[in-house]
């Protein structure tokens, strides 16, 4: 410890000469957003930094006299800052940058390389989700499906399978607050209104100290200020859902403040009162909404503090009538707040103190032939978090910070007037992190951290009858990475780390409206994981860049939900999951073009996952999950075609996920329930592979002026083109003999139209 | 048909060959629940088949094995079995004394050149102390009609359960043809009852029909009898006393007239079974396409010897 505080001191004080320190913010010039990951730099040599969450940058060690500041980011010209410095002095140096004409294609424009991205973090640009052909709406995470090391289930679901891991090891936050079930219909879309989303980072693994709670990687979502200097809205009509938004300075406020709402609904109710009128309307809903909100509200209090609030709320419900006596009710939705204060403390020390607040709640009810069962749940989460960084020299930056919480599961059950399940799990959980930054000589750079952890919940068997047992947990997390550059042309990155979940999420692959959420508890540990990867960035000439990363992972103490329980009641609380481990491996290639009148990416990955549970028959040996998928291949083109049209394409091949296949089938009979009970044997859980997978979608989009309507924007999309029938599974028959197998298949041919107006 | 006529040829070819060896992949199955109380049951021993051949229980089955169960305890008592070729199953030789509650039994099979072996301790019997109403108006009350048992017990854990109703006097329905489609009508036999409202209109797809009988999609027979998954003795209400009130769901009766309802208490391996057996039809939790095979209890092959014990009570469900 002692060569560590050593170390980072030897490396700080050559820069504690006579020089000066530039901090500030770097803001949107036509909507005075501020602008993430913006680059702040010396002009002329390769000293610089990139604005954080909050679009603060801090510049220590600039040398005293006439500086030029050069400040850029993607999609914004770049722009030079002329300061005369003082010896000594801090001075806060607001930037505004203009945005470059809207109709230029940008997938992603060029960045330098000093400047580049962790190793498994990935930037989402989304105009480029907003672009991309999709089922009805645009929908961030069937974007995020098309990076490398990101796989989807099946058309059906837009849950976030990465690096090998299951959905529920991704933290997603927005505006710093966890979203618990970011699903709309069920879980084919997700939640996030495009409309009211900033900027969206995708730690894949190996994710910095900062973070934490979950095995495997991070969604990190930041919502729009909404726009400082003028009003303006939108308008999108769409074949499922229409949204509208709004947003605009706070009057009276001289353009400190400003304001963003953007709200969204199906609009279905008229094709559903259709279809109800059409002989075979059995399982059209009586009644399906879903709606989601987004507002926000930040303003300046002084040059050094802000404030903001932004809040989130989004609800799906169904009523499916069947019979008389026959029906099914889900009602499920979360809601978030999270209010920030940040200030700039001194020119090197920025601080962000955030209340957030999160509920999600999901009731499912049904009645059949007037036998009703439901069973409700939801989580309710309450928690505070202070971060503060502080950047003392050019060649060394601290980040530290403390979060803490309250925590509480509702779950029950009922089934013919009983009470099967009636459970509540209050629970607390508390962490702090330290990571430091250090460049210690040209090209190189460290990065460490650790985050302590701690977890203790109240569990007792699920009818709440013993007295509740505390479970505590105490858990530390280091992280490592290490990065090399060498000139423009090549990054070398390597990064490691522990981490540890104290969740697991109870769900279906299928539908995620009965989502519950668990905790650890007295004889069920927190999950771990080590991760490990290496990366190299390179450039391949003007506008192409290259990137590669191999990446390895182990999780262990997995707990999740027993499949072989079909009733809970009365169980302890350990005998609810069944335990197990796994890993997972691989390489992601990513070739980029990020400029010019045709841009596009080509994702690649080959990646290995498995998974066992020693002490539960049938899933003890090593079996591969059903989302693992041996290669990934996304193509993602975006051009344009002239006359303001803009076409943009996404490809998909993949190999088949694996899957059951049985060798043999059986019968047992003589049981006291009368029929005989057919059974299927195969040699190995998931033993075999489905046809591969493979689909093109194509999007038209055209911007421009529509009769009396100036700014608008019309999207005609396709999706699987060839109308491709990939296998999502195999059912078997047993009525027939011999066992008669139907392969279900995915999404057929789908087109899609929407139109938005903005003014 | 051609497939089918040599699936049906394979399937003979097989049959004929009942010593050969199996195939590596080929499984020993075998099956066998005692009833506490009652005498030993009939063992069934039997192979795999591949999946995509006909399944005939003669032609599945093994004629020459060697079959015991061996009631263990101070004094060992060893049943003998004899294939019977008619119901393709090994009978008991000999006379049978009752299974014992409580007692643990094993079953001893040599099949194929494999030994196969397993253990099962039966559940301890349980009472009715207060059965079902004589007869209850459907859907009065909404949570069904009641009664009250005595609780079984598993050393280990609590008792777990399974419900099965069966109508008694349904209906009998049989094959049309309609527009093409085989469908199943109702007799409208006297005496007999016909299907509540949701197996007629949900479950099975009936329309009216002429003179008062009903047409259906699918064949209603398969709603006489229907069984629950596993009820822990906790979802039931324990009154304090060593007793449990069981609310019978209206959803377990599938026609109105008299229905058989009875509760059956499991021992591990057939509570297992069941578990297992709901897992290779989809749902709950598993990816759509993962089948984990049902866990056994037997050494050396696969299926089911389990136990079980078993309360039976009567009620006539009235139309509203």
């Amino acid at each position: 410890m002692k060569l560590l505080v050593f170390a980072v001191l030897l490396v700080a004080l050559p820069a504690a000469a006579q020089t000066a320190t530039v901090s500030g913010f770097v803001r949107d010039a036509e909507t005075g957003e501020t602008l993430i990951q913006a680059t702040v730099r010396l002009d002329g040599t390769s000293r610089g930094v990139a604005t954080n969450t909050q679009g603060f940058y801090a510049l220590s060690g600039v040398p005293a006299g006439p500086v030029v500041l050069r400040v850029s980011t993607i999609g914004y010209t770049a722009r030079l800052v002329e300061l005369t410095l003082q010896p000594g002095e801090t001075r806060q140096a607001d930037v505004a940058l203009s945005p470059e004409s809207i109709g230029e294609a940008v997938v992603e424009g060029q960045r330098s390389l000093a400047d580049e991205r962790p190793p498994g973090v990935a930037e989402v640009p989304i105009r480029l989700v907003q672009s991309l052909p999709t089922v009805f709406e645009a929908d961030l995470f069937r974007s995020i499906q098309l990076l490398p090391g990101v796989k989807a289930a099946n058309d059906f679901s837009s849950a976030l399978y990465i690096r090998g891991g299951s959905p529920d090891q991704t933290l997603i936050q927005l505006d710093g607050t966890t979203v618990y079930n970011p699903t709309h219909f069920f879980g084919f879309f997700s939640t996030f209104n495009t409309d009211a989303i900033k900027d969206v980072r995708l730690y894949k693994g190996a994710y910095p100290a900062e973070y934490g709670g979950r095995l495997g990687s991070v969604l990190d979502i930041s919502s729009r200020d909404g726009n400082r200097n003028a009003t303006h809205g939108n308008a999108t009509l769409g074949l499922l859902a229409s949204r509208v938004g709004v947003e605009g300075p706070i009057p009276g406020l001289g353009g400190r403040a400003s304001y963003m709402l953007a709200a969204r609904r199906s609009t279905l109710e008229p094709l559903l009162a259709y279809l109800r009128t059409t002989p075979d309307s059995t399982a059209i809903p009586d009644g399906f909404y879903f709606y989601d909100v987004n507002a926000r509200v930040g303003a300046d209090l002084s040059p050094r503090d802000r404030v903001s609030l932004a809040v989130y709320a989004g609800r799906d419900e169904v009523d499916l009538g069947f019979s008389a006596d026959s029906r099914f009710l889900l009602d499920y939705g979360n809601r978030t707040a999270s209010a920030a204060y940040t200030r700039l403390l001194s020119g090197t020390v920025f601080a962000t103190a955030r209340a957030t607040a999160s509920r999600y709640f999901s009731d499912p009810t049904g009645e059949i032939a007037g036998t009703v069962f439901r069973r409700p749940n939801s989580i309710t989460d309450y928690s505070g978090r202070l971060d503060a960084e502080w950047s003392p020299t050019p060649a060394v930056a601290f980040r530290g910070g403390a979060w803490g919480g309250a925590l509480r599961l509702d779950l029950s059950s009922e089934f013919n007037g009983s009470t099967a399940t009636s459970y509540t799990n209050p629970s607390q959980y508390g962490s702090a992190y330290l990571l430091t930054r250090l460049k210690p000589g040209a090209g190189w750079l460290l990065s460490g951290g650790v985050r302590v952890e701690g977890f203790q919940s109240h569990t007792d068997d699920l009818q709440d009858d013993l007295a509740p047992v505390l479970a505590r947990y105490v858990r530390v997390s280091p992280q490592l990475q290490v990065e090399r550059t060498f000139g423009d042309a090549l990054v070398l990155q390597a990064a490691a780390g522990r981490y540890h979940q104290f969740l697991s999420l109870i769900t279906n692959e299928a539908f995620s409206g009965f989502d519950s959420w668990v905790t650890t508890g007295q004889g069920v540990p927190p999950q771990k994981s080590d991760q490990v990867v290496l990366g190299a960035k390179t450039r391949l000439g003007r506008g192409y860049r290259f990137d590669a990363e191999v990446y390895g992972r182990t999780m262990r103490d997995l707990f999740d939900f027993n499949p072989r329980n079909q009733d809970v009641s009365g169980l302890p609380y350990r005998e609810l999951f069944r335990f197990g481990r796994g890993y997972a491996y691989g390489a992601e290639f990513l070739l980029e073009k990020g400029t010019g009148p045709l841009t596009g990416l080509v994702s690649y990955t080959i990646g290995t996952t498995r998974r066992r549970y020693p002490d539960l028959p049938g899933f003890s040996r090593t079996f591969p999950p059903k989302y693992d998928r041996l290669h990934d291949l996304t193509t993602v083109v975006s051009a344009a075609i002239g006359r303001g049209w803009k076409l943009t394409s996404a490809g998909t091949y993949a190999t088949g996920q694996a899957y059951t296949a049985p060798t043999g089938r059986y019968e047992i009979d003589g049981l006291p329930t009368g029929a005989a009970t057919n059974g299927l044997y195969s040699p190995g859980l998931n033993n075999a592979r489905l046809p591969p997978y493979h689909r093109v979608d194509l999007g038209f989009q055209r911007n421009g002026r529509i009769g009396p309507l100036r700014d608008t924007e019309l999207q005609l999309q396709i999706v699987n083109v060839y109308s491709r029938r990939n296998v999502w599974f195999i059912t078997y028959d047993f009525d027939q003999n011999p066992v008669e197998q139907t392969r279900v298949t995915q999404l057929p041919r789908l087109p899609n139209v929407s139109l938005t107006v903005r003014f | 048909m051609r497939s089918l006529s040599l699936a049906l040829a394979a399937a003979l070819l097989l049959a004929a060959c009942d010593s050969a060896s199996p195939d590596a992949d080929q499984q020993i199955v075998v099956s066998a629940l005692l009833e506490a109380g009652e005498s030993i049951p009939d063992v069934s021993v039997s192979r795999t088949v591949p999946l995509g051949e006909v399944y005939d229980p003669a032609t599945a089955a093994v004629r020459d094995a060697d079959v015991r169960i061996v009631r263990l305890g101070a004094q060992p008592d060893t049943s003998r079995f004899a294939f019977d070729p008619e119901a393709s199953r090994y009978e008991h030789v000999g006379f049978s004394d009752p299974v014992v509650p409580g007692a643990t039994y094993r079953l001893e099979v040599r099949a194929d050149g494999r030994d196969l072996m397993a253990e099962t301790t039966v559940p301890r019997q349980f009472e009715i102390v207060e059965t079902l109403p004589d007869s209850a108006v459907y859907q009065v009350p909404q949570t069904g009609p009641q009664l009250r048992i005595t609780t079984s017990s598993v050393a280990g854990r609590q008792s777990v359960y399974i419900a099965r109703a069966r109508a008694l006097l349904p209906d009998e329905f049989v094959e049309v043809q309609d527009d093409g489609e085989t469908r199943y009508r109702s007799l409208n036999l006297p005496g007999r009852f016909s299907l509540v409202p949701t197996y007629r209109d949900l479950f099975f797809g009936c329309d009216d029909a002429p003179g008062g009988s009903v047409i259906c999609d699918r064949d209603p027979s398969l709603a006489i009898s229907g069984t629950s998954g596993i009820i822990n003795e906790t979802s039931y209400i324990l009154l304090g006393d060593g007793t449990a009130r069981v609310n019978v769901p209206w959803l377990a009766f599938g026609f109105y007239g008299p229905a058989e309802v009875s509760l059956i208490a499991l021992d591990d391996a057939y509570k297992a079974f069941t578990e297992g057996t709901a897992n290779q039809t989809g749902g709950g939790t598993l990816s759509p396409g993962e089948i984990p095979n049902v866990p056994s209890n037997v050494q050396g092959g696969i299926g089911v010897f389990g136990s079980f014990s078993r309360v039976t009570a009567r009620v006539k469900v009235l139309e509203r």
